[in-house]
Parts: structure tokens; sequence; C-alpha cells
């Protein structure tokens, strides 16, 4: 690594604290434009089965909690100092604070769209490549008619077909949950073990959700690449097939990296079906219900972590990629 | 070797990213030791519906049936219901009122005590009654599920008598408040301000069959553990653990739950199960039309809503809908299973030609060319519907809209969410709604809110509805019970279109004994877990031998959580992969 490119990835790093400090702001003022009102957001909706009931002193002192009395540039600050210490009020529905809440949801979700990430893309890359190795051959249309086959069933009616079969019909993994709750574990590896065979049918549902569009773009990027002279020089020089294809990987690599990063956005949408259907207990699930209970302090913080997390991961596909790819941060 | 080269990049590229969140939060859900693996254990789960309904205490479980039974488990009232729906003492012994119905005296049961060991007294509830009518402004629950409204004062004239002094007499005080309020422990309680926020271990201290093990909001899991000092004896299973289910005929098949709340759609797919025993139950749930009165000008005529009654045939929606799952309303509107049900009111049989000829009377007699009628200004006779789009609601709305279409009425269907649904309905903003509620099983609850649930404000029923409450004589309030049911039949101010029956199944070689409160339990909750079951049902099972002997952890100190481990593994060998990768 050189001078221009650790400038380059602070450079970025700039843009993405930017973008996360806007992100903060449109949390914080969209609410507050709403009509009724930030109090009701907090409040929850008055048309609830429970409305809650407030008197004027209990009204006055929440305004003076929330520091609704201040000047809004002013309630920021304050905002944002309490985001800062992960204060995002307490939940409505669960009457926690909502940290906890989300803390207690963030790590299944990270494990499991963690994994499913890695294993589509790796399934994505290497299907990719063969496909357009192959191009126009038959193994390259049965890949290109079949793969994007899982993109269009909907991730529910896939997930019911994986419940029954797997783990109803031949009972091999656990339908629901993350783990078994209570189970006696008689050390380390059998928690691992339980955990792993709750992850499997959802992995393998949010997996094949995802894979297609990985695979469909390394097809084309690699496509590209074979049309490159050093291609042909090299399978000139009477290389194996193995040694070339390698090459169209390492130099086809970059957009691919970043485009998977890109794609985590639209990953949290598929995460919260597959979660529904699985029960599975991570942020998709909260997100869910906290919408069908209009549960707005948890919405917000869930979208503060979410947001978090996508620029995350994008910032560290720009380090990755500016580390493997010397040109990166020189135009 | 080159060959990993890819995959590394790929690999390390998603866990760096990983490394710092996951690791910063540890989550309580992570497995825990359940330490001393009890002998007789049955695990449970309500379905479907959910898991998780709150921490199981009085003032912060969710105000849902099941957060209630979730919290009965570890506290008792004064009374209970048994078997056959009549009282029986829990902390109180013998009970009596006074002959104006204004005072209730409960002598109550020694020698009980609370699970932290404290002794129980008549101070005990006398604090609580108060507590919780003094905490009802900031506790939904305590404003919604608990009716300290009548209560005018309550004293302890020595510590093991209570005397409730009432601001009217009440005829459903027992269903509706010696047996639903749980008596909270002073001593743990009498320092905290803010109840709906107090979670500790401490918050669920009771004098029930059973102690708080664990609760999860995660996992959505309740562990109890029985508590060998109850005073109608130790509880006849040692754990009683409730899961979340996606699919509770999955679970039972496979063994993962001994007992499921179903439908009876599911029932029928356990019907290859020898063992499974099948309970069914009055759900006292009801699915209604709801018509937008007094602001709608057409359907505000009692005639149009005769007419629309007589076009539903709902046997024929009950069928379709439910399956043989409930019964087909009933214009009373109190469900006939109910002990209050009036059978003697108007019915409207199925029968367009009847509705037909009420709409042509009522001066809707032409007909638009797409068979929908029109009113004298020539404006097409159409409703929109509005309902909470869940599978049933969907499917009742387009039979309600088949139906009507059949006597020239046009409906367009309006799906939202719940909330939506509600939100709309309150602010005034729909013509008809398929509304569905739980109904409480006694009348004071179930009629008094009709007038606010309906938009039909009558006078004379109104008056019966106040007169009923405080009526002490049985057969008198029948009698103002029964009116109550002819005037709703005369006026049709909702339609009640079915009624849900519940079901649950349990693993007869585990565990006997389930059933079905007549009345519900806790003001009207159709549930199969009255807790007496846990102490006069029969286990069957044999004790799952004790494995291992890991040390007791308690619900504070979770070990290190399974996600975060699994994550800190991966990120390991991804940055020792980019290593190489690089060198």
């Amino acid at each position: 690594m050189d001078r221009v490119q650790w400038g380059h990835i602070f450079s970025r790093g700039f843009e993405y604290a930017l973008t996360f400090f806007l992100i903060l702001a449109v949390n914080f003022f969209l609410p507050r434009f709403m009509p009724g009102g930030p109090l009701l957001s907090v409040l929850g909706s008055q048309n609830a089965d429970l409305p809650v009931v407030i008197d004027e002193e209990t009204k006055l002192k929440l305004m003076d909690y929330y520091h609704l009395n201040d000047p809004l540039h002013l309630q920021f600050v304050h905002y944002l100092i309490d985001a800062a210490h992960l204060d995002f009020g307490y939940s409505i529905f669960y009457n926690v604070p909502v940290v906890d809440v989300i803390s207690g949801r963030l790590p299944w979700t990270l494990l499991l769209m963690g994994t499913a990430l890695l294993l589509s893309t790796v399934l994505g890359i290497l299907l990719g490549l063969e496909s357009s190795w192959n191009r126009g051959k038959r193994l390259d249309n049965l890949l290109l008619i079949g793969i994007p086959l899982f993109r269009s069933v909907p991730v529910f009616f896939l997930g019911s077909i994986l419940i029954f079969l797997f783990g109803y019909r031949m009972g091999m993994f656990p339908v629901s949950g993350a783990l078994t709750p209570y189970m006696d574990y008689q050390g380390f590896s059998s928690m691992v073990k339980d955990v792993a065979s709750h992850l499997v049918l959802p992995l393998v549902c949010l997996s094949a959700f995802e894979m297609p569009g990985t695979y469909l773009l390394v097809r084309n990027v690699c496509s590209q690449q074979l049309e490159s002279p050093y291609v042909l020089m090299d399978i000139a020089r009477g290389l194996k097939d193995s040694h070339v294809k390698r090459h169209i990987l390492l130099n086809s690599i970059g957009p691919v990296v970043n485009q998977v990063a890109a794609m985590l956005g639209f990953m949290i949408g598929g995460a919260l079906f597959v979660e529904t259907v699985f029960s599975y207990p991570g942020m998709g699930l909260l997100v869910y219900n906290a919408f069908i209970e209009r549960d707005y302090p948890v919405l917000q913080g869930a979208f503060v972590f979410i947001a978090l997390f996508v620029l995350t991961c994008n910032y560290a596909a720009d380090i990755v990629c500016t580390y493997i790819d010397g040109r990166a941060g020189q135009e | 070797m080159k060959i990993g080269r890819a995959f590394s990049i790929l690999l390390s590229f998603f866990i760096i990213s990983f490394v710092f969140v996951p690791l910063f939060l540890s989550s309580a859900a992570a497995a825990e030791n359940s330490g001393e693996e009890s002998a007789r254990v049955l695990k449970a789960t309500w379905g479907a519906s959910g898991g998780d309904w709150g921490f199981p205490s009085p003032l912060t479980f969710y105000p849902r049936g099941p957060g209630y039974v979730m919290t009965s488990f570890c506290f008792d009232s004064l009374v209970w219901p048994d078997e056959t729906g009549n009282f029986t003492g829990l902390l109180a012994s013998s009970w009596e009122n006074s002959p104006d119905g204004l005072t209730w005296t409960f002598y109550l049961r020694e020698n009980v005590t609370w699970h932290d060991g404290e002794p129980f007294t008549a101070d005990d509830v006398t604090f609580t009654y108060d507590y919780i009518q003094g905490k009802a402004v900031i506790s939904p629950i305590g404003a919604g599920w608990y009716n300290t409204a009548v209560i005018e004062s309550v004293e302890a004239p020595d510590d093991y008598t209570v005397r409730i002094k009432l601001n009217q007499p009440y005829a459903p005080f027992m269903q509706q408040v010696a047996a639903v309020i749980p008596i909270m422990p002073e001593h743990i309680w009498k320092d905290v301000s803010d109840p709906t926020r107090y979670m500790e271990d401490k918050a669920a201290v009771g004098t029930g069959p059973f102690i708080l093990e664990d609760y999860n909001k995660d996992q959505q899991s309740y562990k109890y553990s029985a508590n060998e000092n109850y005073f109608l004896g130790k509880p006849v299973i040692d754990t009683l653990i409730f899961v979340k289910s996606t699919d509770p005929v999955i679970s039972l098949k496979v063994g993962d739950v001994d007992e499921a709340s179903l439908t009876l759609d599911q029932v029928q797919a356990l019907n290859d199960l020898e063992d499974m025993k099948v309970i069914e139950g009055p759900g006292y749930w009801v699915y209604r039309l709801r018509f937008n009165i007094p602001a709608n000008s057409i359907l505000e005529n009692t005639e149009i809503r005769k007419a629309i009654y007589h076009s539903l045939d709902c046997e024929e929606i009950q069928n379709k809908v439910l399956h043989g799952g409930g019964i087909a309303g009933n214009p009373g509107y109190v469900p006939p299973y109910s002990s209050w049900y009036n059978p003697n009111v108007t019915q409207y049989a199925y029968d367009p030609e009847a509705a037909g000829k009420i709409l042509d009377e009522a001066g809707y007699d032409e007909v638009g060319s797409d068979g929908i009628r029109l009113t004298p200004d020539g404006e097409k006779l159409e409703f929109q519907l509005l309902y909470a789009s869940d599978q049933q609601n969907q499917r009742i709305a387009e039979l309600v809209q088949s139906y009507l279409k059949d006597v020239g009425i046009g409906v367009v269907l309006k799906p939202g969410d719940t909330k939506t649904v509600d939100g709309l309905v309150n602010a005034g903003n729909f013509d008809l709604a398929i509304y569905s509620h739980g109904t409480s099983t006694d009348p004071a609850r179930m009629l008094n809110s009709f007038t606010t649930s309906t938009g039909w404000n009558n006078i004379e029923f109104v008056s019966l509805a106040n007169q009923q409450m405080s009526t002490l004589d049985e057969e008198e309030r029948r009698e103002l019970v029964d009116r109550m049911q002819v005037l709703i039949a005369d006026s049709v101010p909702t339609i009640p279109l079915l009624y849900k029956n519940v079901y649950s199944a349990c693993n007869q070689e585990k565990f006997d004994g389930f059933f079905y409160t007549p009345g519900g339990m806790g003001g009207g909750v159709p549930t199969e877990y009255n807790k007496l079951v846990f102490i006069y049902g029969k286990w069957n099972g044999q004790g799952t031998a004790s494995a291992g002997n890991n040390p007791v952890s308690s619900v504070d100190s979770p070990s290190m959580d399974a996600p975060g481990i699994l994550t800190a593994l991966m990120a390991f060998a991804a940055v020792f992969m980019l290593y190489r990768l690089k060198r």
C-alpha cells in the first residue's frame, strides 16, 4: 500500500461518514415533519388498540426529556449526542431501550446474512465463470435458464418448500428459530452444531435468492474479459484452462466485489422475508413486527443500524479493492 | 496455494466488514446452560400466532390474552376458575359479599410464601389493588386489563382478611376483578415508580405454581420451573417451556413440542398421530361486519342493514372460511356457547329475494347496466369494504362481496394492515368493515362497549347495559341481558358473521389433563393453559435422564453468544488468508 492508496481510502472514508451523517439527519427530521409531531411517534399511534393515556404534566415531562422545547438545531445536537451513546429512546411495544432490542437481534442477522453472502458469492462466481467459459454451449444454456429461476420464485414459497421437504418429510433440520431454546449443551461444539443446524434452511433460502444476481454479473464481466488479448496470449502459451480462468477471475474481481457490497442493501429485504418464514430472530423479523405494531423508535433505530452496516460493508469493499488492485485511486 | 486466492479475497472482504459490530453486541439470546436438567419437562407452543407476549409480570406483559396467561403462572389472584368454570380459592380460602353488594370480604389462606421466601399477608393484597389503581394512568395494561375503576377502597382489618368496598354494586366482580388481578409482593414493588419498565428477575416473583427461570424476547421463549412449596401442592411437571413455532403441526410430529394451540385445519393435519389428544373449546372470537353508522346516510337505515343480513349466508361463510372450525353468527351478538346466549331473537335467514324486496321498497329498484342498483339520485349503490388483509379476513371479504353483488349492491374491497384499518375506522373513514376481535365472556364487558364498537347509540340499550352491570340477582340480570340481545337483533347495528373455535393437541405419552375453562380465565381469555392443569393433571412420560452436570447459570449470566463466536472465528480465518495472499 502506498501513500496514494492510503489517501484514496481516507477520502472514501470521509464520503461515507458524510453519507451516514445525512442518514442520521433524515432519521431525525422525518418524524418531526410528520403530521401529529414527534410525540405521536414516541407514544405510538393514537388509534392503536391501546391508546396511551397521557396527561398534560406527563406530556411536558416527555417534551423536556426529548428536548422538544429547544430550538430545532439544538435538538439535533442532542439527538447526535444520544446516538453516539447508542441511545435511541424506548421501544413502544417492548418497553425497553431500543438499543437492547436491536442488540439482541443484530448478531443473528449478521450471521445469517454474512454466511448467505459468502455462500451466494462463492457459488455465483464459480457458476458464472464456468458459464462464461462455456459460452453458448449446453452447460451455459442450462445455467442461464436455471439459475434466474431461483430469483423469480417468491422467497416465502421457496422457504415453505424447504420446510416441508427437509424439515418435515426428512426431519433433517429444525424449521424455526435460531437455536433450540433451553437445550442442555454438552459444550461448545454441541452449541455450534445446534446453531448451525438451525441456520441451514434459512441460509439456503436466502442464498438461492441472492445468488442469481452475482452469477449473471460474473458471467457478463468474465465474458468481456474473454475477448481481451491476454486471454488469447494465455491460450497461445498453452496454459491450462484452470490457469486462464484464474487470470480472468482476478481481472474481473473488482466490479464483483463492489457489486456484492452494493447488493447488501437489497439483501436486507430478502432477509426480512426469510426471517419471517423461518421465525429467525434477526433484524428482518424485528423490522417487520415493528412496522405491524407501528413501533417508530425501533424502526428508526433499526434504520440507523442497517445504514451503518451497509455503509461499513461498502467501505470495506472499497478498501479491499484498493488493496487488490494497485490502480484504484490513481485515476 | 493460489487456488484459494479469489476465495480468500471474498471471504476477507465481507468478514472484515463484520468484525467490529457483532463482537461488541452480546445477545442475551445466547444459548444458556440450563443447569440441572429437570426430569419432567413439558414443552408447549401457542402456535403460529407468536411466542413473545412480554415479560410475565402484572404490568409488563403485552396486553393480550397469552401475555396474561404467561403472567398467571407466576402470580396468583384471590380466586381462580376451575374446570367447571366455578371459582375456587387461590390466595383467598373463602369470601362473602354484603347484602347491598358493596363490600366484599376475603379470608386469606395462611402460610403462603412468595417465591423469595417472604410471607404473604393481607397487606400485599391492599398494596396491589392500590398500586394497580394508581398506576393505571401510566400503564396501558393497568387501565385496560384490570378493572379497578369500580373499587372505592381496600383495607385489611387483620393479616388474613381483606375488605374491598365498591363504589356501586358490580355483578361481574368475581369474574372481572377478584379472579383477574394478580397479587404482587409489596416488599418488591413498593419503591418501583415505573412498573412498565421494571423487568428485573425480582419483578416476576409471585406466589404462583411456577417460578420464572428465563424469558427471552429474541428467541420468543419462556422457561418456568415448578414451585415446590405451592400451597395447592407441587405441580406434576418440573419444567414448563413455551417456544415459538412457525409450524406447530410439524413441531408436534417431530416431537419439538408436546402440546400446541392449533386451528381446525392444523388439527386435521394431525389425524395420523394416535397419541395426540385434541380438545376443542369456545374461542370467544367474532368476525363481524361493521357499518359506519350514523355517518353513512344509506346504511343508517335499519331496513338496508336487514337487507344486507338477508343477503349473507353466514353458515356458508363459516364453512368456506373455517371449514367447520367455528359457528355461524347470531343476530343477538352473544355467541351460542355462552351461558348468556338468548336464542329467542329475530333471525335473518339467508334469503336474497327478501333482501331484494326490501331494497326495492327502499327506493333502490333501478338497476344499472352492470347489475348494481342505483340510488334515487342515479348514483351506484356501492360501498367500500375495509378489512385487515389476513387469510381469513380476505376470504370473508370476498364472500361478502359476492353475496352482496347477488342482490345488486356493489362492494369495493379495501385491504390494509390492522393498524391502518383501525385508524380509518376510528376516524370514520369507511362504509363497511370486517372486524375481528375477542368477545369477552361476561356481558358486562361484552356488551357495555358495544355502543362504542358499533356506532349504534340506543338509549334503551345503554340503560339496560348499565342496569345489568349492577344487578346482583342472577335471574334478573339474565332477563336484562336477554332483552339487550333482542334489541341488537332487531336493529342490526352490526352483523356477526361467525365465531371461531379454539383447538389444541397434547401428546398423551407425556401429559394429560388440559381443558378449556368455561368462561375463560383472566376476565375471559379462551385458553387451555389454566394453571390448575399442571397441579391436577397427569404426567405420563418418562423423566428424561439428567444429562451432564453443568454448573447452574442464572438468567443474568449468559455464556458468550453463539453468533458472536462464529463470526469471530470467520473473521480470524479471513484476516489470516488475506495476510497470506498478500505475502
